[in-house]
Order: structure tokens, then sequence, then C-alpha cells
């Protein structure tokens, strides 16, 4: 009997030696959106995500995303993830005009649309800090304008390191951080994580995660699409 | 000239009933790793064919391979039979390590640890009848673990990251539900 058991384990070994070499090979790698999207309702959110995505909104979400006597209060948070740092963070918060700083008049040029940049450019600044002392050597990018469901907004790429308690396995990290606007004193901030090699594979579905982002009762879209 | 040591002729018995009970069951060392790595490898070679058929599936198909190996353990006589406290109490170590950490490899260096101090403190009289399933369970979980790193359905940094996750320790209890059924069709 023993020569069959010799032979299963010497085969079994070169099989196992096999499947990880073809398993090595990028072109083995499957799609990521592969299967059905489902739809997720969570809190003011609606949106529709990939099977392999798990959607979280809990405490330690909102209260890592919100700090106390801040101008700009947050009201909703939801995590769309796969692993640590695979995934997106979708919040909305409202910006307090009696806590905000008292800044530069607006200009007699369209007054309200050079209040609505710098109010958009003020959100999207606290956040960035926000990130910038939550994440381990965050280091910003490039900053530039972009249209999510056809409303401007800005956009910043950033890279950071995923801390372990053993500092050699440290990982790096990608992501950006969207603010969009979604009525006079609200925005909507969007934050998309991915490991740094997987960054261009993710992104065309974070995008797609973006597109169909629904906000439920409390804001209306417009007629095109975009957010009131 | 050295006193006569009578320890020594304790030790020299122990390793004839060793032996013996080589010559009982008719394995060697080497035949027992054969007959057991005959079958588990066999077992585990399916179940990376699944991961990369199915990776989103891949916990379930960790846990049935697992519970596979874990019936073989004792009849391949590799491992012993889960009969003792002490083998209980060792696998309620390593699934509360295992459930803490996150992370097979992470587990068994907690358990020999573990093991270690304990044969410190008890000086030696301990049983230590979970090491082999220990060993064999962080080796087959970190060879699935790799190849679902492999084909992009788990990132490495989840797979170091150390938090309590007790759903990932659940081939560890199928592999111990099989090693206690595996236990019950040895037949000695």
């Amino acid at each position: 009997m023993l020569w069959l058991y010799r032979f299963l384990w010497i085969a079994s070994s070169l099989g196992t030696a096999t499947i990880l070499i073809v398993a090595s090979n990028p072109r083995s790698e499957r799609p990521i959106s592969a299967g059905e999207w489902r739809t997720v309702q969570q809190g003011r959110f609606t949106v529709q995500v990939p099977p392999t995505f798990r959607a979280h909104r809990d405490a330690l979400t909102q209260m890592g995303m919100n700090k106390p006597n801040s101008p700009i209060q947050l009201q909703d948070a939801v995590r769309i993830e796969r692993g640590a740092r695979t995934g997106v963070k979708i919040a909305l918060v409202t910006v307090r005009s009696d806590l905000m700083p008292v800044g530069d008049e607006p200009s007699a040029v369209n007054p309200q649309e050079q209040s609505g940049v710098r109010l958009l450019r003020q959100v999207h600044a606290t956040q960035l800090q926000n990130l910038r002392e939550a994440l381990a050597e965050f280091k910003e990018r490039q900053q530039r304008p972009v249209k999510v469901q056809g409303v401007h907004g800005l956009r910043t790429d950033f890279e950071y390191t995923l801390t372990h308690w053993i500092p050699f396995l440290n990982m790096p990290a990608r992501g950006y951080l969207i603010t969009v606007p979604v009525s006079q004193n609200e925005a909507l901030h969007i934050i998309a994580y991915t490991p740094p090699h997987q960054f261009e594979m993710y992104q065309p579905l974070y995008e797609r995660m973006l597109n169909t982002l629904k906000l439920n009762a409390g804001a209306t879209t417009t007629a095109h699409g975009g957010w009131e | 000239m050295m006193q006569h040591n009578p320890l020594y002729d304790v030790a020299e018995e122990a390793k004839k009933i060793k032996v013996l009970y080589e010559v009982n069951t008719g394995y060697t060392l080497t035949a027992k790793l054969e007959r057991f790595f005959g079958v588990a490898m066999l077992i585990a070679v399916l179940n990376l064919i699944f991961i990369l058929w199915r990776p989103e599936w891949s916990l379930w198909g960790n846990l049935a391979a697992l519970t596979l190996i874990g019936a073989w353990l004792p009849n391949s006589y590799l491992g012993e039979k889960l009969e003792d406290l002490g083998a209980y109490r060792d696998l309620l170590i390593l699934m509360l390590l295992h459930g803490a950490l996150s992370n097979p490899v992470a587990a068994l260096v907690g358990y020999l640890l573990f093991l270690a101090l304990a044969w410190l403190i008890t000086r030696g009289e301990l049983t230590n009848t979970a090491l082999v399933f220990a060993l064999a369970y962080a080796g087959f979980r970190s060879l699935f673990d790799v190849t679902a790193i492999l084909v992009g359905a788990l990132d490495i940094a989840d797979w170091l990251r150390i938090q309590i996750d007790f759903m990932n320790a659940l081939p560890l209890l199928g592999m111990a539900v099989g090693w206690f059924i595996g236990s019950l069709f040895r037949n000695d």
C-alpha cells in the first residue's frame, strides 16, 4: 500500500506546484466585478455594489470621521469594502455656518458661485486634514476638478501606509478623496482606496459604484442626474 | 567514575516500547508521513483547483478540505487520537488564539509559546497531542491562503492583519471536528 501513498503525495505535490505557478500568472486573475451587482441600502445611501464587497454602517466609521466643534459635521457614513485597503467610504456632511470662521466676502461677480466654490474647497480641505491626521505617511499627489453624476467636485489623489504592529509588515495603499456639493449646506465625501498595484483595476469599479449612488430622504436629484 | 543513573534505564525501556509500538502498527515515522501526505495532499490539491474555480467560496472549500484532512490525521497514525483532556485544552487555546489573531501562523506561534511556557512551568510534564494537528492546520491553511492571494481573492494586507475574527477560525473548527470523527474510526 505504501507505494500508492508515495505516488499520491508526489503527484499531488507536483499538482500543487503547477497550480501555484498558474495562479501566480497575472493573466489568470479573475475580474473583480464578475457576478451580479446587488443594491445595498444603508441609512441615507442606496448604492449598487459588486458581490465581493460588503457594506457596513457602524458607529466607528462615523466617530472616526467626525470631530467635535468642527464647522463640518458628519450626518451619515457607509463603508463598502473588500478588505483593509480595498474599499470606499461615503460620508454625507453638513456645513454649520454658525461655526464657520469668517473669511473673505464673496466678490461682486457671480457671488453665489464664488461662495459655492469656496465652500467646496473648504469642506474638501477639512476632510483632507482629517485624513492626514488619521492615516500614516499620508502624501497628497494631485488635486483636480471632477464630475460625479453631472455635479462638479474636487478630487485629491493620495498615498498612505496601512500600519502593522510589526513595522516590517506595513503595507502601502493608494486612494483618492472626492468632495461634491449636495445642497447649499451639504456635501458628499467619497474616499476610495486600493493596493497601489491594483489602483487602475479598481478605479472603473468605484466609478461605476458612484454612478449608481443615490441619496435617500433628505436630498433630491436634479433632472441632469446630479444632486440638488 | 559516574554513578549509574536509574533514569537512563527507564529511557532505554521507553525506546524499546516505541519500537514495539512501531512493530505493532507497522509504521515508521517516514511511513506515517507518507500515509498522511498521500491523502492530505490529494485533498489539498482538489481544494486548490476549487479555489481557482470559485475563489469567493474559498472559506467553504477550506472548511471541507480541512475537515477531511483532520479526519485522516489519526487514521494515518501520524497524529494521536483525540481522546485526552490535554488535546481538548490545546484545541480550545488554538481556537481562541485563531479567533483573536485571525491568522493561522500567528495562532501557531502563540500556541508554541504557550507550550514552551507550560512545559517550563510543569517541568516537562505536559502532553502536546495537538502539536501535529496545529502544524498540519497552519501548513495547509497557509497553502490555501497563498493560492487565494495569488488569484486575487484575498489581499495580503488582510492576511497579515491581526484582528478579532472568529469566522476566520471556522476551518480550524472543521478540522477539529474531523479529528474527533477520525479518532472514532481508527482501529488500534
